[in-house]
């Protein structure tokens, strides 16, 4: 029962408001405007939590971000693991509980009596052996490792805000440098976002008690700010991630639970956020009652909390005496200020002397006792003879650092400053340091760092500081000395407290030569931990340089990665996007096909198109028939909206067109196309389609639904960058805007006429491949005598808005002749049975025209198009390439499967799973599409087999997973095709 | 996210754009090239650790295929321009 609350003061607290909360199921009360810790602290709790690896119990260790222990579960408002006492705000109702185990008697604690055996990385040497024990040590270790416990339930979800916000300059941190610079910059016509994490702004001036010039400047200076247009104040945000090009993460926890996510672009950014504290080395200095003297100052002043009952101050630099000064100004009694250094500034001693404290020169902390609460301390004077005070609450300060995470994310350079004995980032790219954030802690030099940087931004900006005076304020002493380092072996002395990490750990890994800070810190977990080694990383390395005999500020802390703090990924989600997370483009018959039952599949780029249409109580092998057999001896509809389409135009489109695709083009005539391969440089096919002339100068082709993007892409590369812009032809992509529906089968004709088609549909009016407009069911629409089923085919093309109602008038009018609506699984088999290629299967990257059969779609006389050099190539070398093949398994066996892979003579019937291995050699090709063909009654398949053009009439041994286990299968070898063979079907 | 600052829309964000790579213009006479060459037109880039020109398509902009040249140390953009057009 050591915490008590001061009877005045307190600069956040409402004393009208007292709150209850409980912790660990003890009902206690704090003030609104309390952290957590703070009423925790007030109302004499101890001990928080339990260390991360030796389970020593732990109290609060500083006030804010970097403390590094004081994480709790929270049961209410909300349900939530490692929660960071110092930073939550206490709210009415609040239930927490302390995590690893119980504060008060934890069965975890053994792991500090066996702290011999577990030093830092001892899980990479222990355990080995016996192996057999390894999974029981696994699961114990398992077990005991972790940091938190989850929540029994998942979070309700809730929304979360995500902002944009841009401005000229981004000042981070709206303490004294923060302020002045951010005023001045906004008088100067600069839109400023000014940010701090604090309720109010201050900065390390909310420490001290309220009132007094200092209040007074900032109130000023606040009035000013908000009477500038284009400055934008936030408070209880803090930013937390620095990327390129001067964007900026910030999150604003005003409500806990319901963050808001601020992205920022700034093109220049002052740092004024301040500095960090870190504590000194000894033997048990992370009992609970030790705290950093900075802390001390933000209970007393912030909160009115006095955090012990009896204070000994220990460091070796002058902003600490502060802490003690503070403390016995509001009547927490300080018994020693002992100070490592043999002098100080005689202004401190003087103040000490006014208020009666004994100092100590000349003096460290050595020890301190006390399991649950330090009882008294050791102070070893400049002698070397130690004395031992009653004291339950020992402040420490090591030394400052500037808060340079920002910096140090976009890669700013720090450097080792032997008067702050910190690191200080120097300005450049990454951000201006201003303020204690650039190694400053008297007022005077703060002011005039953050007039230099403000400056600074204003010249890049074009802009003119106002004439703005540099307040006046009480100067103080900012002299600092290195610390002292214990030797090992001398107890049990923490260098980081989140991690478990004691000195003797960096010791031991600098003998085993873990010596750079990055070894270090991954070895023994230094800096590991949620606060990100921010009161311990610097001690870790300064530690090091001294262990190799370095000089301090030659090994730097380890590189620092955003985000600054833990972000809610409810934060980063925003609001629940539902179906809008992946956007489904739909075509004008979507909703019919939905309407109609169609299972449907996603597809290409975002589309989701049928794939079939059970009817009441159909497989799906049922409903396949049905349509496969409707399309073959009836006729079939289907939905290729979303089909890619461009509109190519200009006097020179045709010499684009033969550039891009393998075939010739320069011989059809309006109302002809050609079907036609694109091809990459490297001779592999890319994309395949159809390529028609709608009129001299006006071409339209087709792609693959999936590929629409990437066509576009190159067709204006290939304008842009290889032509240079020179050719007068022009690309315009059309695929959303035309719909596209297919008439199929026999009776193709017979329904198109039903409809009402002001042409005459007859063969020799109208033969393959060619286009005609027409006027059907009362829509002018462009037919393409197309087929990709190997069917008598039409492709509709028409505007997208009237797709719809001719689609429901070729369903009504198909009734009467057998019409069924087919999906992508039907038109799979049929365009298998034809030996039909398709982009994806086939088509995959890695073959080009020649070894797909498709030597008739490629002119190797033309004189130059893409692919042409690699075909030449691939010409010279027939051998040893995949070819396109099909595959017959003997009648009434069932279809092989896609993917199966064809080995290289192999015999027998069963793999063994060794062999399975090394399949990768063994496979001479693959089966890329596998379907059961109605129109045949048997298993048809075509695959991609090395040299297999030549191999026609071969049987070969198929893969098949059976059982789990891989078997194989005898398949033929013969040509790819095996419907229709001249395609008569399709011309007729 | 970066920043790419398009000569005919301005500053804009990199999700605009569609990033292929190093600069690597077709040779004007590829069958003069001996496979070995051709390969390492294909295949080969120099990616020096040095600031190299680049292909950016303002996809979701006006669809112009840019060379910009970026460091690639400090991601700062020191060129620009569209393709064709001169500089």
């Amino acid at each position: 029962m050591s915490g008590w609350r001061l009877s005045s003061g307190g600069r956040l607290i409402d004393r009208s408001q007292p709150l209850d909360f409980s912790f660990n199921g003890r009902p206690l009360q704090g003030l609104a405007g309390d952290t957590l810790a703070s009423a925790l602290l007030a109302q004499g709790v101890d001990v928080l939590s339990r260390s991360f690896k030796y389970h020593r119990p732990r109290g609060v260790f500083a006030a804010g971000w970097e403390e590094p222990c004081a994480f709790v579960g929270l049961l209410a408002p909300r349900s939530e693991p490692n929660v960071l006492a110092t930073t939550e705000p206490l709210v009415q109702g609040l239930h927490a509980f302390g995590q690893q185990g119980w504060p008060g008697l934890d069965p975890m604690a053994w792991a500090d009596w066996l702290h011999r055996w577990l030093p830092a990385g001892f899980y990479y040497k222990a355990f080995k052996s016996p192996a057999w024990a390894w999974p029981w040590f696994e699961r114990a270790l398992r077990h005991a490792a972790g940091l938190g416990r989850m929540p029994d339930r998942p979070a309700e979800p809730v929304d979360h805000e995500r902002r944009f916000a841009h401005a000229d300059v981004l000042v981070v941190g709206a303490g004294l440098a923060g302020l002045w610079a951010a005023r001045a910059l906004a008088e100067a016509g600069a839109r400023v976002i000014l940010a701090d994490d604090a309720p109010q702004p201050g900065g390390r001036w909310l420490d001290r008690p309220a009132g007094g010039e200092v209040d007074d400047w900032i109130a000023q200076t606040l009035q000013a700010l908000d009477a500038c247009p284009g400055v934008q104040r936030w408070a209880n945000t803090q930013v937390v991630a620095q990327h390129d090009h001067g964007l900026f993460v910030a999150i604003d926890r005003s409500r806990p639970g319901q963050e808001r996510l601020w992205k920022v672009r700034a093109p220049h950014m002052l740092l004024a956020s301040g500095q960090i504290e870190r504590g000194l080395l000894f033997a048990d200095n992370d009992r609970p009652g030790v705290m950093l003297a900075g802390a001390v100052s933000s209970f007393v002043g912030r909160w009115a909390v006095a955090p012990g009952r009896q204070m000994v101050l220990a460091t070796n630099n002058d902003a600490a005496w502060t802490a003690a000064f503070q403390a016995h100004d509001a009547g927490l009694p300080v018994r020693v200020l002992a100070d490592q250094r043999p002098e100080v500034h005689p202004q401190l001693l003087h103040q000490a002397q006014q208020r009666g404290l004994r100092v100590q020169l000349g003096s460290s902390v050595v020890a301190c006792r006390g399991r649950m609460r330090v009882r008294s301390v050791a102070l070893r004077d400049a002698d070397g003879r130690t004395e031992w005070h009653a004291a339950d609450l020992l402040a420490v300060s090591g030394g400052w650092s500037s808060a340079l995470a920002l910096h140090a994310q976009a890669g700013g350079a720090s450097a080792y400053d032997p008067q702050l004995h910190g690191m200080v980032p120097s300005a450049g790219p990454a951000g201006v340091p201003i303020g204690a954030a650039a190694g400053h802690q008297d007022s005077a030099r703060v002011l005039a760092s953050a007039r230099q940087g403000a400056q600074q931004v204003a010249q890049a900006l074009g802009l003119k500081l106002p004439p703005l005076l540099l307040p006046e304020l009480a100067s103080q002493s900012d002299g600092c000395s290195a610390i002292a380092w214990p030797a090992p072996g001398q107890g049990r002395v923490f260098v980081d407290l989140a991690s478990d990490v004691t000195l003797d750990d960096v010791a031991l890994a600098q003998r085993e030569g873990y010596e750079a800070p990055e070894h270090l810190k991954r070895y023994t977990a230094l800096g590991m931990g949620p606060d990100q080694g921010r009161t311990s990383s610097l001690n870790g390395a300064l530690l090091m340089a001294q262990l190799r005999g370095l000089p301090p500020g030659q090994l730097g802390p380890t590189r620092l990665r955003p985000p600054y703090t833990p972000l809610p990924l409810a934060a980063v989600a925003g609001f629940e996007p539902g179906e809008l997370i992946r956007p489904v483009r739909r075509t004008p018959i979507t909703a019919w096909h939905e309407a109609a039952g169609a299972v449907m599949y996603e597809s290409g780029q975002n589309w989701r198109r049928p794939g079939y249409y059970p009817r009441q109580g159909e497989t799906l092998a049922q409903a396949l028939e049905r349509e496969c057999r409707a399309c073959r001896e009836a006729v079939g509809l289907y939905d290729s909206s979303p089909l890619g389409k461009f509109e190519v135009t200009g006097p020179q489109a045709l010499q684009l067109l033969e550039h891009v695709y393998a075939c010739r083009l320069a011989d059809l005539k309006d109302g002809r196309g050609r079907y036609a391969v694109m091809l990459r440089e490297d001779g592999r096919v890319f994309d395949d389609g159809t390529v028609f002339r709608l009129a001299q100068d006006r071409w339209w082709i087709t792609t693959t639904s999936g590929q629409a993007q990437a066509v576009h892409a190159w067709l204006e590369a290939v304008l842009q960058i290889h032509f240079e812009g020179r050719l007068q032809a022009f690309v315009t992509p059309v695929t959303d805007q035309w719909a596209a529906l297919v008439v199929c089968g026999p009776r193709a004709r017979e329904l198109l006429a039903a409809c009402g088609c002001s042409i005459d549909l007859s063969r020799a009016a109208f033969p393959f491949m060619n286009l005609r407009t027409a006027v059907l069911s009362e829509q002018l629409v462009r037919l393409f005598r197309v087929s990709f089923t190997g069917e008598l085919s039409y492709e509709i093309h028409l505007p997208a808005g009237g797709a719809l109602a001719l689609w429901e008038r070729l369903v009504d009018v198909g009734q009467n002749l057998g019409l069924a609506v087919m999906g992508s699984e039907a038109n799979h088999v049929l365009r298998v049975e034809k030996g039909f290629i398709s982009v994806g299967h086939e088509v995959d990257g890695c073959i080009n025209p020649l070894d797909l059969g498709l030597a008739w779609a490629v002119r190797m006389d033309k004189p130059d198009f893409v692919g042409k050099r690699s075909l030449q190539r691939d010409l010279a070398q027939p051998q040893g390439r995949a070819q396109l093949v099909g595959l017959l398994v003997p009648e009434g066996d069932l279809p092989l499967e896609e993917g199966a892979q064809i080995l290289r003579g192999e015999h027998g019937a069963e793999l063994e799973p060794a062999r399975a291995l090394a399949l990768e050699q063994a496979s001479a090709g693959f089966v890329t599409a596998s379907v059961f063909s109605h129109a045949l009654g048997r298993a048809v398949a075509l695959a991609l087999l090395e040299d297999g053009a030549a191999r026609h009439g071969e049987t070969v041994w198929v893969t098949a997973s059976s059982l789990g286990r891989l078997a194989r299968r005898p398949a033929q070898v013969v040509a790819p095709v095996f419907f229709d063979l001249d395609g008569e079907r399709m011309r007729g | 996210m970066l920043q790419i600052p398009c000569p005919h829309c301005g500053l804009r964000s990199e999700h605009e754009f569609i990033a292929t790579g190093e600069f690597n213009p077709r040779p004007a006479q590829p069958e003069a090239l001996d496979d070995a060459a051709w390969a390492d037109h294909l295949y080969q880039r120099d990616n020096p650790d040095a600031p190299v020109l680049e292909h950016w398509w303002h996809l979701h902009g006006c669809r112009s295929w840019l060379m910009v040249r970026r460091d690639p140390h400090t991601q700062v953009i020191l060129e620009s321009r569209a393709v064709g057009q001169g500089t």
